[in-house]
C-alpha cells in the first residue's frame, strides 16, 4: 500500500510552500501520493491520490481546457506550474465546487524538486515529524500575517475553511472573519451567546491559561458542535478568546497550529490596541480634570480641545455624579467601579451621540447634552433619566447599591465645573437626608446646605439642646422616640404612613407623639417648633451619618 | 492625576509661635493680606491648643461652585487657584468658603487666597510656611500617596468636612503624661 500525505501536510515544505493556493482549500485533506505531469495520455479516471502539474508553455485556451478535464477528475490537487497572470474566476469556482486544492507557482519549479519534496514529506509522516517540522512553517508564516484584525481573521477563516471569531473577555465581538460562508450573522451571534456560560464557568474553576483547548456546544439546533477556543492571555492578563466553531468539517493538528498562531498574532494586536487606549484615555482623563476643575485659559481653547473627542462643549451639558453606597467598605473596589461605568455606558451610548463617562476619585462622572428643555423640565428630564438608570442597576441586580448626585444646568461649558462641585455636594450632602441608592437633584438640598457649612461644635450644641431630653430618655428607657420623631417629619407629618414605616399601631404613634410634646413642653402643630425640631432631626441624623 | 498636594499639621510639634503666619505675609507682602492664621483653641486635657490655617485646597472646592465668574481653578497637583482678572469683587466666595480663606484685598478690592506658594512649589521649594516652621509641625504633602503618620481629617472645631473634602490633615497631640518625683 502506497504511503500518503495531505495537501495541507505538503504546503508546508519548500517549494510548495511558496505556492498560492487560489482555490479549492476545502479539499485541504485530500490524499497524495505521486505527482504526475499532465499530458493527454494520463486518463482523468486514473488520477486517484495523484497531484497533477500542469506545466505552462501552452496558450491561455489550452491551460483552460486542461484545467477544466483534471478538476472534474479524482485528481487530490492541481499545481499550475510558472503562471503569473490570474486564473479565470470560471476555474476558481469550479475548483472552489469540487473541493481540489489548486496551487500556482509564478515560477516554474522543476518536477524533480517537487519529487524530492513529497518523497521528504511522506518520510517525515511515517516517521511521525510532520508536526514539529510544520512548526518552523509556521514560524515564517508568522511574519506574514496582517496587522488588521479582520483581514487577520478572514485568512484564518480560509485557511480553516470553518468560521472564526474573536471576542473580548465579555464575549463583545471585536473581529470575524467571512464568516457568511458558513453560517448566517445572526446564527453566529447565538453561538457566541451559547458557548460565552460554559467557557465562564470554566474561566473560574480553572486558572486562566494560554492553553486552547476545544469546548462542545449542546443545544445549537438540537445537535452539538466543536469550538475551538483559544484564550488570549498576556501576563495573567485575559485579553480576549479567539473562537472556531467546527461548523463546516472537523480541524486537524495543523489547524490548530494555525490558530495557536493567529491567536498569537491577535494577541499582540490587542495588547498594542490597549496599549493605545491608556495612552488615549490618559489625555482624555487630564483634559477632562481641566474641564472639571476650570483649569483652562478660555472657553474657546476648551471647545477646541473637546472637539479632539468629538465633543460640541459649545452647547449646554448637564452632569450627574454616580458613586457605590458604602464604597469604602466594599472589597472588589475596582472591579465594582468598572462594572458600573460599563454598565451606564452600555445604557447611556444607544440614547445619546454625546456621552463623556469618566472615573475619578472613585466616581464615575457622567456628562451629557442637554435636550431643548430649560428650567423645570430640563431639570425633570435628567431626575428621570437618573431614576430609569437606578432602576435598570437595580433591575440587573448590580452587586452594590448606586447614589446619584445631578447638578444643575448651566449654560456654558466654562460653568461645567460649577455643576460638577453641585452634583458632588448634592451626592454627599444627599446620603444625610435621604437612603442608601438616592438620586438627589443639588436644587432639592434644601436646609442641607446651609448646615453644612456651620461647625460641628455650634451642629452639636443645637440639636443637643433642642433635642438631650429625648435623646437621654430613649437611652435610659431603651425608647426610640428620636426616630419616631424623624420619621414623623420625614413623612409630613403623616400619622398614617409614619406609623406603617415604623411598623406600629396609629393610636400607639398619636400616644408616643404625645409623650415626646410632654417630654420636650412642646406644641408639634406649632410651625414654629416644627421647624425648629426638623432642622434638629436632621442634624441628629447628619452627625450619625458623617462620624 | 491622582496627585493632591495639601498640609499635614503635627500638633504635638506645634508651639503656637507664628512663624509660619509671618512667613506667608513676608511672602505675600504686597497682597498686605494674612492668608495663614494660627487660631487659638483650647478644647479638652490632650492640651489642642493652636491649629495654623490657610486655603485647605479642598478636592471640592466651595470657592469653584459659588464663584460667578469662574475665577477659580485647581490645578493637576490638586492646588486652587484664584484668577483676579475676571474678579469683581463680589464676595461670594468669601461668604461660601467654610474656613473663611478667601480675602478681600483692600488695595485692589478683588479677592485673594492662599496660593500654596506655587512659585517657589514650581522651583521645587516648599512653601514659606512649611520653610518656616522651626519645630516641623507644618508639612507640604501629596495626599494621594501613602503617609507614614496618617492625620485625622477633621476637627470639632471645623464645619463638616464631608462635602469639601480639605486637604488637610492634623495629627493630634497625645494625652499629657505627669512624671512625679519620688519624695524623699
Amino acid at each position: 500500500m502506497p504511503q500518503f500525505c495531505t495537501v495541507q501536510e505538503l504546503v508546508t515544505m519548500d517549494p510548495f510552500a511558496q505556492a498560492k493556493v487560489v482555490a479549492g482549500w476545502a479539499g485541504r485533506n485530500n490524499k497524495v501520493h505521486k505527482i504526475v505531469t499532465a499530458c493527454p495520455s494520463v486518463a482523468a479516471h486514473a488520477l486517484d491520490g495523484v497531484l497533477v502539474l500542469v506545466n505552462m508553455g501552452n496558450s491561455q485556451g489550452d491551460l483552460t481546457r486542461a484545467l477544466a478535464a483534471y478538476l472534474n477528475s479524482a485528481a487530490a490537487g492541481i499545481i499550475v506550474n510558472g503562471y503569473g497572470t490570474a486564473l479565470s474566476q470560471g476555474l476558481i469556482a469550479a475548483a472552489e465546487k469540487s473541493r481540489m486544492p489548486l496551487l500556482v507557482f509564478p515560477q516554474v519549479i522543476a518536477e524533480q524538486e517537487l519529487d524530492g519534496s513529497l518523497t521528504l514529506v511522506l518520510e517525515l509522516i511515517k516517521n511521525r515529524k510532520i508536526m514539529s517540522f510544520a512548526e518552523g512553517y509556521r514560524l515564517r508564516q508568522l511574519t506574514n500575517l496582517s496587522q488588521e484584525l479582520p483581514i487577520l481573521l478572514n485568512q484564518l477563516v480560509e485557511y480553516l475553511q470553518n468560521p472564526a471569531v474573536l471576542v473580548d473577555p465579555a464575549f463583545q465581538l471585536l473581529a470575524e472573519g467571512m464568516t457568511g460562508h458558513f453560517l448566517p450573522a445572526e446564527e453566529m451571534g447565538s453561538l457566541v451567546k451559547t458557548v460565552r456560560p460554559p467557557i465562564l464557568k470554566r474561566k473560574q474553576s480553572v486558572p486562566i491559561a494560554a492553553e486552547p483547548y476545544q469546548q462542545l456546544i449542546t443545544g445549537f439546533h438540537d445537535q452539538g458542535m466543536n469550538c475551538f477556543v483559544t484564550p488570549l492571555v498576556l501576563a495573567g492578563q485575559l485579553f480576549g478568546y479567539l473562537l472556531v466553531f467546527e461548523a463546516a468539517g472537523p480541524l486537524n493538528a495543523l489547524d490548530a497550529g494555525r490558530i495557536g498562531e493567529v491567536g498569537l498574532a491577535c494577541l499582540q494586536l490587542l495588547v498594542n490596541r490597549k496599549n493605545t487606549e491608556e495612552v488615549e484615555k490618559k489625555y482624555k482623563q487630564q483634559f477632562l480634570y481641566d474641564l472639571l476643575y476650570n483649569n483652562f485659559e478660555s472657553t474657546d481653547e476648551l471647545i477646541k480641545r473637546g472637539r479632539y473627542w468629538n465633543w460640541e462643549l459649545n452647547k449646554p451639558q448637564h452632569l450627574f455624579v454616580v458613586e457605590p453606597d458604602d464604597f469604602k467598605q466594599l472589597r472588589n473596589k475596582d472591579q465594582v467601579l468598572a462594572g458600573l461605568q460599563l454598565f451606564i455606558e452600555a445604557f447611556l451610548k444607544p440614547h445619546f451621540l454625546q456621552t463623556i463617562i469618566t472615573e475619578m476619585q472613585d466616581q464615575i462622572i457622567v456628562i451629557i447634552p442637554a435636550t431643548e428643555e430649560k428650567g423645570r423640565s430640563a431639570k425633570q428630564h435628567i431626575k428621570n433619566l437618573a431614576n430609569l438608570l437606578q432602576a435598570n442597576l437595580q433591575e440587573a441586580a448590580f452587586e452594590a447599591t448606586v447614589s446619584f448626585g445631578i447638578g444643575k444646568l448651566h449654560s456654558s461649558a466654562a460653568e461645567l465645573c460649577q455643576s460638577f462641585q453641585e452634583a458632588k455636594h448634592a451626592l454627599d450632602l444627599g446620603r444625610f437626608i435621604r437612603e442608601k441608592g438616592h438620586v438627589t437633584y443639588f436644587g432639592d438640598l434644601g436646609i442641607i446646605r446651609l448646615l453644612s457649612h456651620v461647625s460641628l461644635d455650634q451642629l452639636d450644641e443645637y440639636y443637643q439642646e433642642q433635642l438631650a431630653v429625648i435623646i437621654e430618655y430613649d437611652e435610659k428607657d431603651n425608647m426610640n422616640f428620636l426616630e419616631i420623631l424623624q420619621m414623623y417629619f420625614q413623612q409630613n407629618g403623616d400619622l398614617n404612613i409614619t406609623a406603617e414605616k415604623l411598623f406600629m399601631h396609629p393610636n400607639t404613634l398619636r400616644y408616643r407623639l404625645k409623650k415626646i410634646e410632654e417630654l420636650l413642653d412642646v406644641d408639634l402643630q406649632k410651625l414654629e417648633i416644627r421647624i425648629n425640631l426638623s432642622v434638629a432631626c436632621k442634624i441628629a441624623k447628619m452627625r450619625k451619618t458623617n462620624l | 492625576m491622582g496627585k493632591q498636594m495639601g498640609f499635614l499639621l503635627d500638633l504635638n510639634k506645634c508651639v503656637g509661635c507664628k512663624g509660619c503666619e509671618i512667613a506667608c505675609l513676608n511672602e505675600h507682602h504686597f497682597d498686605q493680606v494674612h492668608y495663614r492664621r494660627v487660631i487659638d483653641i483650647v478644647k479638652d486635657k490632650r492640651g489642642l491648643k493652636f491649629l495654623s490655617l490657610a486655603c485647605n485646597h479642598c478636592v471640592n472646592p466651595e470657592c469653584i461652585r459659588v464663584c460667578p465668574k469662574q475665577c477659580f481653578y485647581k490645578r493637576r497637583d490638586g492646588i486652587v487657584l484664584h484668577r483676579p482678572q475676571h474678579c469683581n469683587g463680589c464676595q461670594s466666595c468669601v461668604a461660601a468658603c467654610p474656613f473663611q480663606v478667601p480675602k478681600v484685598n483692600k488695595r485692589t478690592h478683588k479677592v485673594s487666597k492662599c496660593n500654596f506658594c506655587v512659585e517657589r512649589i514650581d522651583k521645587g521649594l516648599a512653601p514659606a510656611c512649611v520653610d518656616a516652621c522651626v519645630v516641623g509641625a507644618l508639612q507640604a504633602v501629596d495626599l494621594s500617596e501613602q503617609m507614614e503618620l496618617s492625620g485625622q481629617m477633621t476637627l470639632a472645631c471645623l464645619p463638616i468636612i464631608k462635602f469639601t473634602r480639605p486637604s488637610l490633615r492634623v495629627i493630634l497631640p497625645k494625652e499629657p503624661r505627669c512624671f512625679w518625683r519620688k519624695g524623699r
